[in-house]
């Protein structure tokens, strides 16, 4: 068994990109004004899920702690002595963590304490820990930090994560339209081109997908950035950054493409995080969209992204 | 508002705690019947009376566990609960077993709590809890926000508690030491006790190891094997029974976290409201109390308990520790039959251990161990770590 890291839902996972970014972000109630953590779906003040994002100083006090001289589990046996912690944020809210950087004699209940991104690459985690605020009470090894770089995201952009759009009916499928795809892409596969090439008659091939979604945008209709405003049914979310790439592109098949389809495809935010680079910020922002036949049955599920700097 | 008194515990069984449990182990459902049985039996009461029956998860039957229970049972109940409050549970179940009696939905209910040794499969199954109390689940908040930190398991928790009260009150370790000693003494006078026979002193306890700082390892409940339950009925029914009736006079109960980081105060402990509560249920105070009996999984426990239900002020606790005799015999008879920490702690019954021993001091038949003139208890449970409460007021009938 490897000792655990945690494992972001869909509503904690700006908490966990803002820590592999070097900020500590809490949940804010847009009712009651309060920020809370851990991150829930409702604020534990007045229930609201009128909820944004807000980023945390990061520095806060030793609320309390043990030494634990056991392993607390086995997986932890290599941390013994456990420097097991409760810190209190300048903000308000608590969380878990230990101390780090820290010789045990100096470890004092309100001592000022600053955050430790620990990171995890592999697993793309970063643990969050503290070590003295006041460098004379750290350990020889202490590490050095460097201050978060300005972020290019704003409360609005994360509060858009898991935000779903309406589902979009494409038109239907017919075989012409396979055709003119396929001599296009130069794709002469016989299996989308000859009715008798299998006992199932014509299939799209898989690249087809998102064509039946493809419409005339008037150069009007069109952002700075070339894509089109009205994002068919899905708000992008608010970004600071003006340029658009294309990060790469996921899909998952389920269901073959026919003649006579007519495919319903729904999109949602999946992810909006923030990495830092050589040449600067560069904000990832995940979009799923999950494709149905007019069966109800589940075509694809692929997941775009784009990076925006 | 409240328990009106009209409902009482008529029987009881306490098996005695096994470090190396001998014999062939029962299944849950079988160790539930079989304690079902033997307080049945205590009371007086026939098992064709039982009309509800309070339990705690039953291993072999992770859903619809008071249902498989009647039907094994062979009994057709009006009132069935599953309490899932931890150490808390025990305690828990009697105040419920109580109300469902006062409101005349249940006449005779069985609360058991079985911790005895589980059969082991042809093909065993990996840990369904490989995280003890603190839930792994993809999910669950501890799995995200505190697992990975090393943050489990409930010794880390307590000492956490434990400094944070030095921090705010100051710490005597002599004093918290003594608690442990107290009750040791009561159980060399207890031969089902687990430390039966082994003598403890301060020094002992403070040269033991430091576990998590500051609770050393004489400070530590031990678990083992056991089982216990109670029979609830009317005071009525219990007045026909073969013991003394022990009413349930009051109760309260609270709870508001999981895990200590997010306790709003974490020395403002759910005891204070929930022993509120069930005083004023009861029309009672903490001085018209015979004895205490109060969950015992660490000292720090016993003492933030004796403070924040009145016994004495906050941050007193020490002193009114120093200045009175636990044991069986003293001015404050607390854990009389050794307590968790002496007797042993017996998994989930090691909450109705205190229930038991409340009741066995008001029946009047605690033997060697009997606190005199012994007629109103004050009984806790605790859960989790600090976070789940649960007081009972119990009175003998006169
Ligand atoms: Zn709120």
């Amino acid at each position: 068994m490897k000792k655990p890291l945690p494992v972001p839902t869909p509503d904690t996972r700006p908490f966990w990109n803002g820590l592999n970014e070097g900020r500590v972000l809490l949940r804010h109630c847009r009712d009651c004004d309060c920020v809370f953590h851990y991150p829930r779906t409702v604020c534990p003040d007045c229930l609201s899920s009128d909820l944004g994002w807000r980023q945390a100083s990061g520095t806060g006090t030793l609320y309390t702690y043990t030494v634990s001289r056991r392993p607390t589990h086995p997986l932890f046996a290599d941390e013994v002595p456990q420097y097991l912690a409760v810190v209190e944020l300048d903000e308000g809210p608590r969380l878990t963590s230990t101390l780090v950087n820290v010789p045990e004699a100096n470890i004092t209940i309100g001592m000022a304490l600053e955050p430790v991104f620990e990171r995890h690459d592999k697993e793309r985690i970063t643990l969050l820990r503290f070590q003295p605020a006041n460098p004379e009470l750290r350990g020889a090894q202490a590490a050095t930090q460097s201050a978060p770089a300005t972020s290019l995201l704003t409360e609005d952009s994360l509060a858009s994560i898991g935000k779903t759009g309406e589902a979009i009916r494409g038109y239907p499928v017919s075989v012409e339209e396979i055709r003119r795809f396929c001599f296009a892409t130069d794709d002469l596969n016989p299996r989308w081109l000859d009715p008798a090439a299998s006992p199932d008659g014509i299939t799209a091939p898989p690249a087809f997908l998102s064509i039946p979604f493809d419409t005339d945008v008037p150069l009007a209709e069109l952002a700075d950035d070339g894509v089109p405003l009205a994002q068919q049914g899905l708000v992008f979310p608010p970004l600071k950054a003006r340029r658009k790439l294309f990060g790469g592109y996921q899909v998952e098949y389920f269901q073959p493409i026919r003649p006579g389809d007519v495919l319903t495809r729904q999109r949602r935010i999946l992810d909006v995080h923030e990495r830092q680079g050589a040449s600067g910020s560069s904000v990832f922002v995940l979009i799923e969209a999950t494709y149905t036949n007019q069966r109800g049955e589940k075509v694809a599920v692929e997941v775009n992204t784009i990076v925006n700097r | 508002m409240g328990l009106q008194g009209r409902a009482a515990i008529a029987g009881y069984v306490e098996l005695k705690p096994e470090k190396n449990p001998q014999g062939e182990p029962l299944s849950g459902i079988q160790q539930w019947a079989q304690l079902a049985q033997l307080a049945l039996r205590d009371a007086g009461i026939a098992k064709s009376e039982v009309d509800g029956l309070v339990t705690s998860a039953v291993p072999e039957t992770g859903m619809f566990a008071p249902a498989t229970l009647a039907e094994y049972l062979g009994i057709e109940v009006g009132f069935a609960e599953h309490v899932d409050l931890g150490g808390a549970s025990a305690a828990g179940a009697v105040w419920r077993a109580a109300a469902a009696i006062e409101l005349g939905i249940a006449e005779v209910v069985v609360c058991a709590f079985p911790a005895g040794p589980l059969p082991v499969p042809p093909e065993p199954k990996p840990h369904p809890f490989p995280f003890g109390a603190s839930s792994n689940e993809y999910g669950s908040p501890q799995a995200e926000f505190d697992i990975p930190y090393g943050n489990l398991a409930q010794n880390c928790g307590y000492a956490q508690i434990a400094n944070l009260y030095a921090a705010r009150y100051g710490y005597d370790p002599r004093a918290l030491a003594k608690i442990a000693v107290d009750q040791r003494t009561s159980a060399c006078a207890n031969p089902d006790a687990l430390f039966y026979g082994k003598p403890l002193t301060i020094d002992d306890v403070l040269n033991s190891p430091l576990i998590a700082d500051p609770i050393h390892l004489l400070e530590i409940v031990m678990p083992v094997a056991g089982g216990a339950a109670v029979v609830v009925t009317s005071a009525e029914r219990a007045a026909r029974a073969r013991n003394r009736p022990v009413l349930v006079r009051g109760f309260g109960e609270r709870l508001a976290f999981k895990t200590p980081t997010y306790a709003r105060d974490l020395l403002q402990t759910p005891i204070a409201s929930a022993a509120r509560q069930a005083f004023a249920m009861a029309g009672r105070t903490p001085a018209q109390m015979d004895m205490a009996s109060i969950y015992d999984c660490y000292t720090i426990t016993v003492l933030m308990t004796l403070e924040d239900a009145g016994f004495c002020a906050k941050g007193e606790g020490a002193r009114f520790v120093l200045e009175h005799d636990l044991s069986y015999r003293g001015d404050f008879p607390c854990n009389p039959h050794g307590g968790q920490l002496s007797f042993g702690q017996t998994g989930m019954a090691g909450g109705m251990h205190h229930v038991v021993d409340a009741t066995r001091q008001i029946m009047r038949r605690a033997g060697a161990n009997q606190v005199r003139d012994c007629n109103r208890a004050f009984v806790t449970g605790n859960g989790g770590i600090m976070s789940e409460q649960v007081v009972l007021i119990l009175e003998g009938a006169a």
